[in-house]
């Protein structure tokens, strides 16, 4: 038996295909296709995902009259059918599909002192009670790690999902902060590139 | 009343680490496509065990049939870069982190002008007085609960706060594409004896999810709309309904989103309907459009 944590339960309600493939939730439910399409195993994950909807969208003037049912059933059947076809396929490789996966989980490829840069600015821009949530979230280490999260959980009185969600929401905001930062910090990258091409600098 | 509900998160985690059987995975996809807190809980996931693939507790194995697939989404692997940057940060000590900060303020100071300086020395002056910066003590070891409490309790409101904010602006400024794509609303009058060369032409790149369309109403008759897309031969592409007006700029118009998959190089009408009562439709205007995708 898999272990269940609660949360508040969201008004559970199906969505319509016109829902659906309106924005906002068009690229929510993009972005979904793609991580199915990524965790069995696809090269092309977003390319698959657009597949999908495409072909809902060709099918809606058919059935969408007549169809019963949650929409997202429909989404996953045709999701599933392209992915058969893309394993019928025949195999070719990215070429980042060649780099090695410890590339990316070894110290080799450290974060520049850019990006240090920019997380701690982005750190100093946080509201005080984030700085802290986050700070506490990731005291710790591994057991210890976790031990701490549900202790400070219970003691909230929230479920430890509810608290990683929040914890997550802070990072995201972080995450996002550096890569706007990193973006406008390009020129000084180039600058250390080409010394010569002195570029003003914008304010952090 | 708020029910509480259970997530699965331990076959989450399976599902990420790509251990899940076929027919829990199946089943998992599927709820993942319709349920918004699973979701949620999928990416906290992610994080999780990118740490942990940072901090090395994962086996090579799952370790690597979860890089796999992190580096298949985009902007996967600057999600790996970050967490390796977040965690040096938060395990430096504060003394570490108040020299680092200095360091980094000295050297933007260093390339700013004269006249850079004086600005941004006002404006720290003024954040000073009023206490931001230098008031906040950096967290002691240890639980301290209360404090986290009230914490909690501030960020709460300010996240229903923005919420709150959000729906205003979302009910203000326009009723669809709150994550905007990076070209504006296209702006389509209503003409329906428009020729070619009066037809309101999009050029449509490569990577565009999305075409915001912003169908010009001139008045305000019901309460709901229906769109529809249509191609040159009349053919019904693409529709949406319970769409509502919305007023902003001084123009009063009808939000339609479509799927950029759904466009070629083509020439385009949208037909928009009031719904007067539920099984009644009235035509309001049809809107001519030319896709134009080098």
């Amino acid at each position: 038996m898999i272990g269940r944590d609660s949360l508040p339960a969201r008004e559970a309600h199906d969505m319509s295909f016109d829902q659906l493939l309106s924005s906002p939730r068009f690229e929510e439910l993009r972005s979904r296709l793609i991580r199915i399409f990524a965790r069995r195993g696809c090269s092309i994950p977003e390319d698959l995902a657009d597949e999908t909807v495409s072909r809902v969208l060709a099918k809606l003037p058919e059935i969408a009259p007549t169809y019963e049912g949650d929409p997202v059933r429909f989404f996953h059947a045709v999701a599933r059918n392209v992915y058969l076809e893309y394993t019928r396929r025949p195999r070719t490789v990215p070429i980042e599909e060649n780099l090695d996966w410890r590339d990316v989980r070894g110290d080799e490829a450290a974060p520049s002192e850019v990006k240090y840069e920019c997380l701690e600015a982005c750190m100093g821009m946080l509201g005080r009670d984030d700085r802290w949530i986050i700070g506490e979230y990731y005291r710790h280490r591994k057991g210890a790690k976790i031990d701490h999260r549900m202790e400070l959980a219970v003691q909230l009185g929230i479920s430890i999902n509810a608290f990683r969600i929040k914890a997550y929401r802070i990072r995201r905001r972080l995450q996002d902060c550096v890569f706007e930062c990193m973006k406008k910090r390009s020129p000084d990258e180039m600058e250390k590139l080409v010394p010569h091409s002195k570029v003003r600098r914008p304010s952090l | 009343m708020t029910v509480s509900r259970q997530l699965p998160s331990a076959s989450i985690r399976e599902f990420l680490l790509g251990t899940l059987s076929e027919a829990e995975r199946d089943r998992l996809e599927q709820d993942l496509l319709a349920d918004d807190d699973l979701y949620d809980l999928l990416r906290v996931t992610e994080e999780d065990l990118i740490d942990e693939c940072i901090e090395g507790s994962l086996s090579d194995e799952r370790a690597e049939s979860f890089l796999r697939y992190l580096t298949a989404l985009p902007g996967g692997r600057e999600r790996v870069d970050f967490a390796k940057c977040l965690k040096t940060v938060l395990e430096r000590s504060p003394q570490e982190t108040k020299t680092r900060r200095r360091d980094i303020l000295r050297r933007f100071v260093s390339w700013l002008s004269v006249p850079e300086r004086l600005a941004w020395s006002a404006a720290l002056l003024a954040v000073a007085a009023a206490g931001v910066w230098s008031a906040i003590p950096l967290p002691e070891e240890g639980t301290r609960v209360s404090e986290l409490e009230a914490a909690l309790e501030r960020s709460t409101a300010e996240t229903e706060q923005l919420k709150a904010q959000l729906s205003v602006a979302a009910a203000t400024e326009s009723t669809s594409a709150v994550r905007s794509p990076a070209r504006p609303p296209v702006v389509l009058t209503a003409g329906l004896l428009r020729g070619a060369s009066e037809m309101e032409t999009v050029t449509l790149s490569r990577g565009e999810r999305l075409l915001e369309l912003r169908l010009d109403l001139g008045s305000r008759d019901y309460e709901e709309y229906r769109a529809v897309l249509h191609d040159a031969e009349s053919r019904e592409l693409y529709a949406a309904s319970q769409l509502t007006a919305t007023v902003a700029e001084e123009r009063i118009f009808v939000a339609f989103g479509v799927p950029a998959a759904r466009l070629a190089n083509a020439d385009y009408y949208v037909t928009l309907e009031g719904i007067a009562e539920p099984a009644r439709r009235e035509p309001v205007g049809r809107y001519s459009l030319r896709i134009i995708i080098p």
